[in-house]
């Protein structure tokens, strides 16, 4: 039996669980203390047969012919597919979120230009930021945003007000929805994907959402309170 | 959306060469880990390989979704242990597999001795009335070369709150097995 004073901590001794401070103080005492030598030695030796017996029930190795039964069981199996829906469904989403940012920033700038701004002088026209001349100084999400041409966008915008020639905007996109526009493009090109689905698939989603009137129904009486008393419950 | 899903029926990517290449390096190192899982609830060599192979199977069709090795390894451990618990649940069976398990002498290093077995008998029943999130720790401690971090990435858990539980789980089945140490001391 351990002295009073030490009691709780033989069992946390022998199981490792004390800070080292208070390790070695224990282990000090118990070089002192029969009783509580005998103690730590008998925690341990239940700790060490714990250990060994819950081992001994996960100790061995499956059969040789796992392997063998296994791989029957798997050939035997359809293999596993992934759709070619769920592989491309990524890529149609960024092609339709690439198409709804373009329809917005194109109406977005037809609405802030308005022919009065077209028809006014140069002096009030708004300042456009000036782009150095040499792309190679640009960092590749500058060179994505640039405007073709190093032209001003206030010019530029004016142009496709007089010309009405469409053009498409610029849209600067993250490079992984890039890639996957590239990737989807290629996929286009080999005629893995139907375009004029995917592009109809797109104006749809475009299509303003219908609103329903909101109904308001008439106000009802309210219910008398309930008895304070009532158990409320629990979670 | 639904259109064109539907407009590509049949059309499927197969398992490719490199998915096959990592399931086959899967199937090298990981049937161990849950077979050893199964016999720690099961105590039953054969049904113990049943659930590891079950497993190993339900891998390999969500392979696909479990190519990080330590996320197959999570996985596989947890279908392992579900699995074992399921098979487990009809009492009557769990006697007699543990009544063949004790009495074959499977059970590993200190099986030659009859109070050893009886021990066994012992340590089982008290690792089974620990509660589950101590029981899975205790066990994949257990296994050989699982470490506190390994078996807190099998989990998923913090490597903290398994050594916690590993004290706790450690302490509850040495304050009922104390008694049995001292017996056997005695004999």
């Amino acid at each position: 039996m351990a002295c009073e004073k030490q009691k709780g901590s033989i069992t946390a001794l022998a199981l490792g669980e004390l800070h080292a401070k208070r390790e070695l103080e224990l282990l000090a005492h118990t070089g002192d203390c029969d009783a509580c030598r005998e103690a730590y030695e008998h925690a341990a030796r239940v700790r060490d047969s714990v250990e060994r017996g819950v081992e001994s029930l996960v100790t061995g190795e499956p059969s040789p012919h796992f392997a063998t039964r296994l791989r029957a069981r798997i050939a035997a199996e359809p293999a596993p597919t992934r759709s070619y829906w769920s592989t491309w469904a990524p890529v149609a989403a960024t092609l339709a979120l690439v198409a709804l940012m373009a329809a917005l920033t194109l109406r977005t700038h037809r609405h802030s230009i308005t022919p009065d701004v077209a028809t006014l002088p140069p002096a009030v026209a708004p300042i456009a930021p000036s782009y150095p001349t040499n792309a190679n100084s640009l960092t590749p999400m500058a060179r994505i945003a640039r405007p073709r041409g190093g032209g001003a966008i206030a010019s530029a915008s004016s142009q496709r007000l007089s010309s009405h020639a469409p053009e498409l905007p610029e849209v600067i996109v993250p490079p992984g929805q890039l890639a996957a526009a590239l990737e989807l493009t290629d996929a286009f090109s080999d005629k893995r994907v139907d375009g004029q689905q995917l592009v109809a698939l797109a104006n749809k989603a475009l299509e303003p959402l219908k609103i329903n009137d909101l109904e308001v129904p008439p106000l009802e009486q309210l219910a008398p309170l309930a008895d304070s008393s009532e158990d409320p419950g629990s979670f | 959306v639904d259109a064109l899903a539907a407009s590509l029926p049949g059309h499927t990517v197969t398992l490719d060469a490199s998915l096959e290449r990592e399931f086959e390096q899967r199937l090298a190192d990981c049937p161990v880990l849950a077979y050893r899982v199964a016999l720690g609830v099961l105590r039953n060599t054969a049904e113990a390989e049943d659930v590891a192979q079950e497993a190993m199977l339900r891998a390999f069709r969500n392979f696909h979704r479990l190519r990080d090795r330590d996320r197959f390894r999570a996985w596989l451990v947890r279908a392992a242990w579900r699995l074992a618990l399921d098979r487990i649940r009809s009492v009557g069976r769990r006697e007699r597999r543990e009544q063949a398990f004790f009495e074959s002498g499977s059970g590993g290093a200190i099986d030659h001795e009859a109070d050893s077995r009886e021990f066994q008998r012992h340590v089982a029943a008290a690792l089974d009335a620990l509660p589950e999130k101590l029981r899975i720790v205790m066990l994949l401690a257990a296994i050989e070369g699982y470490n506190t971090r390994e078996v807190a990435k099998l989990v998923g858990i913090p490597e903290g709150t398994v050594k916690s539980r590993l004290f706790l789980a450690r302490k509850q089945l040495a304050e009922k097995l104390e008694w049995l140490v001292k017996n056997r001391k005695a004999r």
